[in-house]
């Protein structure tokens, strides 16, 4: 076989098999609605805080705020995870939450597919939304694969760079984790 | 009714270029990542429907490149924010005995600077003329020709090696760079 034969039968896309008239159409509608209906997570995210600080200056006063945010979209913040199963999280400890601007519990409210919405009741730190929606983890990273909620559950969430940190930093809600937090965010 | 044009237009631009766009993803990034950024692809393309230039393969490529790109600068974000919170064992290093002249052939590309090797998966792979190229990595045709013959010299070399030491008949001299 000569150089330029190999070079095209190296091609890792050579197997590829087509996209299903399902899937193409899917992925057409769904291209369409997010630009029309909805704006990016980022933005809102930044829209927020950007408000929130707004008010703050004006000092309008925390319950300006609170109706405000009542009437904001939720923010989507990425599920973070670990990469592969060689993964080992470290202990947790006050230095964790380093690089953490974020933080609050919440409860899952809704497990819709593979969306979950989290309603806030506690805020240690940072600006959040009364609610957030997340990825369901799917379970298949025991040590510090991204977080799988329940129903009806209540979580104590940080987050950094619009991830949910996992490895128990952020989980569901305990006493051990609240005194962290309480230590942690107290400061 | 200027939504239903776009809507079609739209439609028969993704006909065009799902595939090619699909086989780009395939050829650089694992399949989860390919599946969002296609996602992501299609809803810039979708946005800038207006702007469609002639050549909307190139265009759809070129849009999946920015698109992989800040994909991947986010996951180098993450890996180094998790890296904080958990050890991860490095993974193993693999020996280089090629398995077949394709294997050895990926590999050489991914030694290759990255520039010289993307100008080789776009030209080889992704089937694009060098005005394509050029258009897609916003450089000149003149750039994209020089890189792309220094790239492929540098690549037959590699092949005439391995060629030579399995006691395969070498690459012949003249073979078009």
């Amino acid at each position: 076989m000569n150089f330029d034969e190999t070079l095209r039968d190296a091609d890792p896309a050579s197997s590829l098999s087509p996209l299903s008239p399902d899937r193409f159409e899917r992925l057409r509608v769904a291209a369409m609605t997010e630009t029309t209906t909805t704006p990016a997570p980022r933005t809102r995210a930044r829209l927020t805080w950007a408000i929130a600080g707004g008010i703050a200056a004006l000092a309008i006063g925390a319950f300006a705020v609170q109706s405000l945010t009542t009437s904001t979209p939720p923010t989507e913040y990425t599920a973070g995870g670990v990469e592969g199963v060689a993964a080992k999280c470290r202990e947790v400890t006050p230095e964790s939450f380093d690089l953490v601007d974020v933080a609050f519990k919440a409860t899952a409210t809704s497990i819709e597919g593979d969306t979950v919405t989290l309603t806030v009741t506690d805020r240690y730190t940072g600006e959040v939304t009364d609610t957030v929606t997340t990825t369901q983890g799917d379970g298949q990273i025991s040590d510090g694969g991204p977080l799988v909620y329940e129903e009806g559950s209540t979580y104590l969430i940080a987050v950094a760079d619009d991830t949910i940190l996992s490895c128990g930093i952020s989980s569901a809600s305990s006493d051990y984790l609240e005194d962290i937090y309480e230590q942690t965010f107290s400061k | 009714m200027q939504t239903v044009t776009n809507a079609q237009r739209f439609e028969r631009t993704m006909r065009e270029v799902v595939e090619p766009v699909r086989r780009y993803l395939a050829r650089r990034t694992d399949s989860a990542t390919a599946d969002d950024v296609l996602s992501e692809t299609l809803v810039v393309l979708w946005r800038r429907i207006d702007d469609e230039p002639d050549d909307e393969i190139a265009w759809a490529i070129g849009v999946a490149r920015l698109q992989l790109a800040n994909a991947e600068r986010a996951q180098r974000r993450q890996r180094r924010l998790f890296a904080r919170i958990a050890t991860v064992d490095p993974p193993q290093v693999v020996e280089d005995h090629a398995a077949s002249d394709t294997d050895y052939i990926r590999q050489a590309i991914g030694r290759l600077r990255p520039a010289e090797a993307e100008v080789v998966r776009l030209s080889a792979w992704d089937d694009l003329s060098l005005e394509q190229i050029a258009a897609t990595l916003g450089i000149s045709i003149n750039a994209a020709t020089i890189r792309l013959h220094r790239a492929r010299k540098k690549l037959k070399n590699e092949f005439r090696k391995t060629q030579t030491a399995d006691g395969h008949t070498a690459v012949k001299e003249g073979d078009s760079a």
